[in-house]
């Protein structure tokens, strides 16, 4: 038995940036954003909010900006300080340690902020709110924000053997009864890779961002879908991804997190039902989903989702606590 | 929240809602249970357990009056599983415990549990509570009965066991618990195959053992060995675990009907009392952490075994090694080192150096394996004290690599054995391996009835070693393996000797942590003379 990923730090340990830098798709879509568009970045001020490792600092500084400040408040700071002299960017990336709102940063004004915010069913654990404050207090009027829009998506799955594996193993364990977990495992959002064929709706957006406008109260919301199915298939679970974009960018550059989009280490989110839904081709999936940060734990996310296909409704409970990751 | 019927607490007389039953057992019993937890100074649990209690003690009216706050089943977690179920009386009292109504509820056999957060804080301070009290009774009957104590002053003197201390102590423990709250690492330990199916095949299939008996399982999480114990026939099973998994272990162990076999007490071991001073005759745990020993919680098996095994009795398992070989991971080399000399053009080679100061928990395939593998620490926990879990042993590693290449690991893995009487194992017993890709794991353990047959056939037969191996060679297992990085990979050919000696113990500042060096030499072969360079390498295990 063993509690590691549980007990240790994980973001003071490297293991998540290594990851983050691994996943090709997002360093890769900051990159083109960053370093194709020079015109954006000579001789402008950046700020990079939670900088980690200093990556996208050292774009923006090649991408020509005047100066980058690059904040962030765990020790990963004390080996970007490290990278940035390896690599000769001393001069033009100012490393704080701290939290944005208790911090004195040496640039009162910022012509751009970057940042990679974005958590498990984007807002799991994100920096959003940090970055709306950074932009409050910091961006020139009509300043950029990398990326500057984020859609939610949600659509309906089969996913009889994932289900049977993750959720109705309690119903047997060695010959035995573990029921009573099943019914909290399955409130549990599932965070995992889930193949396009496996999608048996169209897809529906739930939530549109803009982060140069948003405010804090826009990250609690509820809002209505409607799911139109594509065939004649069982449901067993909801999933959830998200879409970044930098519009500001000459080309758009933008990605995906979708099951129709190469792998990113956000994967997507997998709501499963209690109950299997038959649905027929045309046939509309109908519900609302909200989504509130917990009264309690407010880096917790409390997710709702009411759904009626036909004769059939319910509602169910989840909280986003970060115990499930594949 | 509409008004249910609900009995009163005193007679078998049904009142429209809970005030009114309420209201009933002030005016015909004269017990006003508001003011009663008023005057107690109870709060929601102290509340939930009083009309539990009452619920199932049926006291007199005049007893209950008569409660004072130091009533022992105020403190007793036995005391928030409801008596009725869904009593309305346990959601009655709005006000302050309005919040109760949370749609989060994790439980609902238990209304107690629908504010988890708060009430693992209050069994926490319960429990810290009921520690400062067990405590002074422990040294109390410890002194009176002059049993040694197993944590007390180390000869060595220099890392004398904090646990020992009058003072204050430190809090290694409770984020360590909290984090076994949580699900999903018991699905992980649950589905580890190799781990769970070992442990039903020895349990199964040595009934001799537990049937009858009284058995003990310590950390028990979901409960699994204790199920098993009980299925073998055990005639009675403690559950003992420190973490809010407790509470779960309970409705499991209900809800498959051995809820008069198993008792879940939540609880550290070393604290815990078993009813009516138990001994018990087999010690199930499954405490082996990475590195067998990351977690410290062999330290509780042992004082488990102190408290509560009788002379004879066995421990499940009997005995653990460690062991170390030499090994290519060129794999882990490549991911977590070499990858940051180029990242999108950039160097990041600072961020290779955690990987040099902790150790890296990864699987490496047998095929990287360069050595035949060295016992470094023969855990045989019959016998086994906690200050001898800090150790240093010597080891030599001899490569059998038939062609040159470099070693940039040491892999430390445990072999684990399970043997019916307890028996200490000689160094040629080794352990199952089921190599990768063999046939399905789970058919280990159905094995048990022809196993148990041919047992009580062959009743003198030697007794069955059951055992695992978490090493390269064997299926992995959700320990994987624990590797230790070389600074300087060491290039080795057939015959290279590595040797020199292996450092473990607790971390001074988090007992549950472990502190590794690894001082070691390299030999072309036997006959070349010994080398004057000695490299230290410390890691951490955390």
């Amino acid at each position: 038995m063993t509690s590691r990923d549980y007990y240790a730090d994980s973001y003071a340990h490297f293991g998540i940036h290594e990851e983050m830098l691994k996943d090709t798709v997002r360093t890769g879509s900051y990159r083109a954003a960053i370093i194709q568009n020079p015109h954006l970045f000579k001789d402008k001020t950046v700020l990079d909010v939670g900088c980690g490792t200093g990556i996208l600092s050292m774009f923006a500084a090649k991408a020509g900006a005047k100066h980058v400040v690059g904040i962030d408040m765990s020790n990963i700071i004390d080996q970007a300080v490290k990278i940035i002299e390896a690599n000769g960017f001393k001069d033009t990336i100012t490393l704080v340690k701290g939290k944005l709102e208790d911090t004195e940063l040496p640039i009162k004004e910022f012509d751009i902020i970057i940042s990679e915010w974005m958590g498990y069913f984007l807002l799991y654990e994100s920096m959003l709110d940090t970055v709306l404050d950074a932009r409050d207090k910091y961006l020139k009027p009509g300043g950029l924000i990398f990326p500057d829009r984020a859609t939610m998506y949600i659509a309906a799955i089969e996913d009889q053997d994932y289900k049977e594996e993750k959720i109705n193993f309690w119903d047997n364990v060695y010959g035995f009864d573990y029921s009573c977990i099943k019914d909290i495992a399955l409130r549990e959002p599932l965070v995992d890779t889930v193949e396009l064929k496996a999608v048996v709706t169209d897809p529906c957006i739930l939530k549109e961002i803009n982060i140069t406008t948003a405010k804090k109260e826009d990250l609690t919301f509820t809002t209505p879908f409607r799911l139109k199915s594509t065939r004649n298939d069982y449901i067993h679970a909801f999933l959830a991804w998200f879409d970044v974009s930098f519009d500001c960018t000459h080309k758009k550059v933008s990605f995906s997190t979708g099951p129709h989009a190469k792998y990113t280490h956000w994967k997507q989110t997998v709501f499963y039902t209690p109950e299997t839904i038959t649905i027929g081709a045309g046939e509309d999936l109908t519900g609302t989903l909200s989504c509130a940060p917990n009264l309690r734990n407010n880096r917790d996310l409390d997710i709702t989702i009411s759904y009626q296909c036909g004769e059939f409704s319910d509602s169910v409970d989840y909280k986003m606590n970060g115990s499930n990751r594949i | 929240m509409s008004p249910e019927p609900c009995r009163s607490l005193f007679d078998n007389s049904t009142h429209p809602s809970a005030a009114a039953a309420l209201v009933h057992d002030s005016t015909t019993h004269g017990v006003d249970i508001d003011g009663l937890c008023a005057q107690l100074g109870l709060d929601f649990h102290g509340r939930t357990r009083l009309i539990n209690w009452i619920r199932r003690e049926h006291p007199d009216p005049g007893a209950v009056r008569a409660l004072t706050p130091s009533e022992s089943f105020l403190c007793s977690d036995d005391y928030l599983v409801p008596t009725l179920p869904d009593d309305p009386l346990l959601r009655a009292n709005d006000g302050p415990h309005a919040e109760h109504a949370d749609a989060w509820s994790d439980d609902d056999e238990d209304d107690a549990a629908a504010e988890p957060t708060r009430r693992i804080r209050a069994l926490e301070a319960q429990l810290a509570a009921t520690q400062r009290e067990l405590e002074s009774l422990a040294l109390i009957a410890r002194t009176r009965l002059g049993v040694r104590s197993d944590d007390g002053p180390s000869t060595g003197g220099d890392d004398a066991e904090p646990e020992a201390c009058a003072v204050p102590q430190r809090d290694d423990d409770t984020h360590y618990f909290e984090s076994y709250g949580a699900n999903e690492i018991h699905a992980v330990m649950i589905q580890d195959k190799v781990r769970t199916s070992t442990y039903a095949s020895f349990i199964l299939g040595n009934p001799d053992l537990f049937v009858d008996k009284v058995v003990l399982d310590v950390g028990c999480g979901t409960g699994i060995l204790s199920l098993f114990a009980a299925k073998a026939g055990a005639a009675h099973v403690y559950a003992v675990d420190a973490s809010g998994i407790a509470d779960r272990a309970r409705a499991i162990v209900r809800a498959n009907g051995y809820e008069d076999t198993i008792t879940v007490i939540r609880g550290k071991v070393e604290d815990i009392v078993l009813p009516d001073g138990a001994q018990v005759d087999v010690i199930v745990s499954e405490w082996m952490g990475y590195a067998l020993l990351y977690e410290s919680m062999l330290d509780s098996v042992l004082a488990a075994r102190d408290r509560f095994l009788k002379p004879g009795g066995v421990l499940a398992p009997s005995q653990a090694r460690m062991e170390l070989v030499l090994c290519a991971a060129d794999e882990v080399y490549k991911e977590r080192v070499e990858f940051w000399s180029d990242v999108y053009g950039f160097d990041m080679v600072p961020m290779a150096e955690e990987v040099f100061h902790e150790a890296v928990v990864d699987v490496v395939g047998p095929e990287t394996v360069l050595s035949e593998p060295q016992t470094v620490k023969d855990i045989y926990l019959a016998g086994a004290v906690p200050r001898q879990l800090d150790f240093v042993a010597p080891f030599s590693l001899t490569s059998t690599s038939a062609r040159k290449c470099k070693a940039h690991a040491l892999v430390l893995y445990f072999d684990a054995f399970f043997t019916p009487d307890g028996v200490r194992l000689p160094s040629e017993t080794k352990a199952r391996v089921v190599p990768v890709g063999a046939a399905e794991v789970a058919e280990v353990w159905p094995l048990r009835r022809r196993l148990s047959r041919r047992m009580s056939a062959h009743g003198s037969s030697k007794p069955v070693v059951t055992s695992f191996s978490t090493g390269p060679a064997s299926v992995p297992t959700h320990w994987k393996q624990t590797l230790f990085l070389l600074r300087e990979p060491i290039v080795v050919d057939e015959g290279t000797i590595v040797e020199g000696t292996f450092h473990c113990r607790k971390n001074a500042d988090n007992s549950r942590e472990l502190d590794v060096e690894i001082h070691y030499t390299v030999r072309l072969s036997a006959d070349a003379p010994a080398p004057a360079d000695v490299v230290v390498q410390i890691y951490k295990i955390r």
